[in-house]
């Protein structure tokens, strides 16, 4: 049972857009800049800006704002024209990975059958909040120390339908001087994706789950006006998300071009924790692809949100339940 | 810890270079077209692209920005390039 209801929603809003626009600039056969800013009607922001230099034998070279290699969706599926849903998983958007300065080596090469592809990056990383919670500093680092991310992915079919990869990211997170100096933070993922195409039915599988891990450190208890009390918690944070869409396969020209996406995702920030979160998120749409790059989504989510009571910091319980209908229409050019 | 990191990406290093090296590319793989090329690696992330969607000039940039995001192999960038410019 919910504490309380509240309807919020109304029916007849465009709520929402996002003007994303791709801006590439090749120089010869081996630089290329990519920067695509994004404005959203309130703010504008960087989604990423580097310079690739392509070296040959499958290696390539990247600095500048980049997209961190950890898990798939923020680098391969996060545009809108790709993501089947209307919404983005909570397990990723609640996450702090996401783009960040530095350095990047990549690349994928055919072993035999099979392939394998590996993307590593040293960039600013991560600060830590009061509370445990992560942040990203951007430019302005908090410290001097860099931190790590890996992926590596395996696809083990020649026809390129399953990808498996495994993730990591580990840094410090804590400022040069003070006494969490030395708290440090290690994530991880593990992804997949699988597709099958052969008629009457074209299934898309893709999944991802994260885990995200603070060294122990004392926080000051927020429950405590004086700010002289500390507490502690297992900073260990955890999420994730599985999508499935099925699409026909068939001569009809109309038909063929729906497809029917149903996804779940979960994110719980840790127990204990001043900011403690669960999320469970659910969403079903159906597109209506108008050609290869633009669709329109039919998608509804259910989003239940529980914010646990915390007697040691003094916190409430609170919970809240959401169901949004949302038609998008999404664009690549 | 960071020593740890360290060790492990050397050693994935060497077997990956290793691996490389080691295993000749299957001539099945080696004899795909790009059509089918195209067909197999675009579908993985999203549609497989309109040919006519860009002036083939422009098919080279973009097959290097999907080179970089996919994490494709020189030779299935070229292919795949090759098959949209027709």
């Amino acid at each position: 049972m919910l504490n309380q209801k509240s309807k919020t929603n109304s029916i007849g809003d465009v709520a929402n857009y996002e003007f994303s626009p791709m801006l590439l600039w090749r120089h010869g056969d081996r630089l290329l800049l990519e920067f695509e800013p994004s404005f959203d009607g309130s703010s504008l922001g960087v989604n990423w800006a580097d310079v690739s230099y392509f070296f040959g034998k499958g290696i390539i070279v990247r600095a500048g704002y980049l997209v961190l290699p950890f898990g798939t969706y923020n680098k391969r599926l996060a545009a809108g024209w790709i993501n089947k849903l209307a919404y983005d998983p909570t397990s990723i958007t609640s996450s702090p990975v996401e783009s960040d300065w530095g350095i990047e080596m990549c690349g994928g090469w055919q072993v035999g059958r099979q392939k394998v592809n590996l993307d590593v990056a040293l960039s600013n990383g991560f600060g830590i909040n009061n509370d445990g919670s992560i942040y990203n500093p951007g430019i302005v680092d908090n410290n001097l120390a860099k931190t790590v991310t890996g992926r590596f992915g395996w696809l083990p079919i020649s026809n390129s339908s399953l990808e498996i990869g495994v993730s990591g990211i580990y840094g410090r997170a804590g400022m040069d001087t003070g006494v969490n100096r030395n708290v440090s933070t290690i994530m991880g993922a593990a992804d997949i994706q699988y597709i099958y195409s052969k008629a009457p039915i074209a299934i898309n599988i893709k999944a991802q789950y994260n885990v995200q891990y603070v060294s122990r450190m004392f926080y000051v208890n927020p429950g405590d006006s004086t700010g002289q009390s500390l507490f502690t918690y297992n900073n260990y944070t955890q999420g994730y998300y599985a999508m499935l869409s099925l699409r026909p396969v068939v001569p009809n020209k109309v038909l063929r071009n729906f497809e029917l996406a149903g996804r779940i995702s979960q994110f719980e920030t840790p127990n204990g924790a001043a900011f403690e979160t669960h999320i469970r998120q659910i969403d079903v749409a159906l597109d209506y692809w108008i050609n290869w790059r633009t669709v329109i989504k039919l998608s509804y989510e259910n989003l239940l949100q529980t914010n646990p009571a915390n007697a040691e910091i003094a916190l409430a319980d609170s919970k809240s339940l959401s169901h949004i209908i949302v038609v998008q229409f999404s664009v690549q050019f | 810890m960071k020593k740890i990191i360290t060790i492990i990406i050397a050693i994935a290093g060497i077997v990956l270079y290793t691996t490389v090296n080691g295993c000749k590319i299957n001539q099945e793989i080696a004899d795909k077209s790009g059509a089918q090329l195209w067909a197999e690696n675009c579908r993985r992330c999203h549609n497989a692209p309109d040919p006519s969607a860009h002036y083939p000039e422009n098919w080279v940039t973009v097959g290097m920005h999907m080179q970089s995001r996919a994490l494709l192999t020189d030779r299935e960038r070229d292919k795949i390039v090759q098959f949209l410019q027709q």
